[in-house]
């Protein structure tokens, strides 16, 4: 069972995961303290932590350079514990949601309806084993079922961009079935505004 | 016995006659010639040149002689560059050969550093200059007058366009599977003078030159937003062109580079629009469900041929140039993708699309007499050269990445373009001027 997602968006934002918590709190216990300051040293700077998670390789969408993304990461993350995943997949050289994908749309409908400003891109894609202008048009296809899916579960049209990458991005390497498999997606991208750090 | 074989006779001729009264039809598919003897000599061409301009005439012959030796149609003989040397000399040096003819090469560079080339063929036994030109091409393009030289003694031997003196765009990827990062790059017929013209920023596909090299235009993705970018080679101007809220791909330039071909993708249809430079006009050709792509010109501009799924699986199609007439091609098991008119404009070249895989396949301009050419990879995207000879395509070996391959029309003759890196996509130019 999901619980609906009142919070709003810029709490998510800035809210601070459980896990960099637990090492705050670590090295705020006395013998934590003494691992994080060594004696004599002086003051060493506040401790900096990778901002990924494990889970972000796959997450990582394509970013362009000058496209900052890091700091969305929690809510990135939020999205895809809340929806289960931000991908659905198809059949080869088909665009047709089958009712997994189905499931998992209805779950990101529901997050996105609850975040009514956040922008989103809507990534499809295709596998090989179409030429590279059907893969493109089908990739846009494959984007366009699931932007319909998400309009028809209560989100604005307008918020919607979709970006066809054709077979540009694939997820797997593997010239197998399986690994096409992965390949023929479309994947929904929340796009968070970087947090400023002046704001009020 | 005289009666025997009488009936034995009878019998032969009444056998034979059903099959006599069929028209005999022969199909040449492919033929040997004996390859033409040919000499190949090179001299600067005045006292005063500089010492590099010999060591750039021997360059330059060898340049020609790459370019004369991958058609396989001659018997090369090359000649020592000397310095003081002269015609005469050469042409007895070529008749104690046996060569049959002397390409005559000199070269001059002037102060400005441009090239000034002159190419001669020559017939070996009459001394009579059969065909000559000569090429001044700017510094940093020395090679393109060999080139141009290969081209007149191919155009001249054969009667037919050469294709030398051309360029490929192509997507070179310079990361990994996973990790793309791919250019738009351009590059000499032979592999040489890689230029990239895209920005590193942009995920790019599906280069295209226009048929004179003077523009090319690729697509590209940045931020999640896809524009069609028309680059100017002359004045070196890039136009970035939105299509109107919708997604564009598959450009393809009218013959005279005026306008573009290009596929629209909006709300789960894609169609075919002709986009007019100078205006900024979409002129939308097709409007059928389904996804029509890959649009591209006949030679002379008098039809279109695309790709559409209209029918459940990809197919090809004519139209005229206005969207009118539109007519199936390709019949049959298998899909048909990428459709390319040969510059002579008989036959098409595609890419054959099965469950096992994907081949690169010619038919006649009627859509009769398919030949499918062996596949060692998953070979696709079939791009003419000017000659009408040969095909450049994309293989993707089972394991490793995407090449760029050359290969004859029936696929006897295949070698790779060799390129440090990944490389696909590639769109052939015709003749530079």
């Amino acid at each position: 069972m999901i619980s609906p997602v009142h919070q709003p968006f810029r709490t998510a934002v800035t809210r601070r995961k459980p896990r960099r918590g637990l090492i705050y709190a670590t090295c705020a216990l006395p013998l934590g303290l003494a691992a994080c300051q060594v004696p004599g040293e002086g003051l060493k700077p506040p401790p900096t932590f990778p901002r990924s998670l494990p889970a972000e390789a796959e997450l990582a969408p394509f970013q362009a350079p000058g496209e900052t993304l890091a700091s969305q990461t929690d809510s990135l993350a939020d999205f895809l514990q809340y929806a289960g995943s931000d991908t659905v997949t198809f059949e080869p050289r088909s665009a047709d949601l089958n009712q997994a994908a189905r499931d998992v749309l209805a779950r990101q409908a529901s997050w996105l309806a609850a975040r009514p400003t956040v922008p989103v891109v809507i990534e499809g894609h295709s596998d090989e084993r179409v030429s590279v202008p059907e893969a493109f048009t089908l990739s846009e296809q494959r984007a366009n079922a699931v932007r319909r899916f998400l309009t028809a579960n209560g989100i604005d049209s307008a918020r919607i961009r979709l970006a066809a990458f054709g077979r540009l991005l694939p997820r797997s390497a593997t010239r197998s079935e399986a690994g096409w498999q992965e390949n023929r997606r479309a994947r929904t991208l929340p796009i968070l505004e970087p947090v400023q750090e002046n704001r009020p | 016995m005289r009666l025997a074989l009488s009936l034995l006779y009878s019998a032969i001729v009444c056998t034979a006659a059903p099959v006599s009264a069929q028209p005999l039809r022969v199909d040449i598919t492919e033929g040997e010639r004996a390859p033409l003897k040919i000499s190949l000599a090179a001299t600067q061409s005045h006292a005063g040149a500089a010492a590099g301009t010999a060591g750039s005439a021997m360059d330059l012959l060898t340049v020609i002689e790459t370019d004369l030796a991958s058609t396989a149609l001659y018997n090369l003989a090359r000649h020592a560059v000397v310095a003081d040397s002269s015609l005469d000399t050469e042409l007895t040096a070529a008749r104690s050969r046996a060569s049959q003819g002397l390409v005559w090469f000199t070269a001059a560079l002037s102060e400005d550093g441009n090239l000034r080339a002159e190419c001669s063929y020559i017939d070996v036994y009459s001394g009579a200059v059969e065909a000559s030109a000569v090429f001044t091409v700017p510094a940093g393009q020395h090679r393109r007058a060999a080139h141009k030289c290969a081209d007149l003694v191919y155009t001249h031997t054969n009667g037919a366009p050469g294709h030398f003196d051309t360029q490929f765009a192509l997507i070179t990827d310079h990361g990994t599977p996973l990790a793309p990062q791919r250019r738009v790059t351009i590059i000499d017929s032979d592999g040489f003078n890689p230029r990239m013209v895209s920005d590193p920023a942009a995920l790019v596909a599906m280069p295209v030159l226009s048929r004179n090299g003077h523009a090319a235009a690729y697509i590209a993705i940045e931020r999640h937003a896809t524009f069609l970018v028309v680059f100017d080679r002359v004045s070196g101007q890039q136009k970035r062109i939105e299509a109107q809220g919708a997604l564009p791909s598959a450009p393809a330039f009218s013959p005279d580079g005026r306008s573009l071909l290009l596929t629209i993708s909006r709300e789960g249809n894609a169609d075919i629009v002709r986009y007019d430079l100078a205006t900024g006009r979409f002129v939308p050709l097709t409007n059928s469900f389904g996804s029509d792509t890959a649009a591209s010109y006949s030679p002379d501009g008098s039809r279109i041929i695309f790709q559409s799924n209209r029918s459940g699986q990809s197919q090809l199609y004519t139209m005229q140039p206005d969207g009118s007439d539109q007519q199936r091609l390709s019949f049959g098991e298998g899909s048909f993708a990428t459709p390319s008119w040969s510059p002579r404009g008989d036959r098409i070249a595609f890419t054959f699309i099965t469950s096992s895989g994907m081949q690169i396949g010619t038919m006649r301009s009627d859509g009769s007499g398919m030949r499918l050419l062996p596949a060692t990879g998953q070979d696709e995207s079939p791009t003419w050269a000017a000659s009408g000879t040969l095909l450049a395509f994309t293989r993707t070996p089972p394991a490793g990445t995407a090449q760029l391959w050359i290969t004859d029309l029936v696929g006897k003759r295949q070698r790779q373009l060799s390129m440090p890196v990944a490389a696909s996509e590639a769109s052939w130019s015709g003749l530079l001027p």
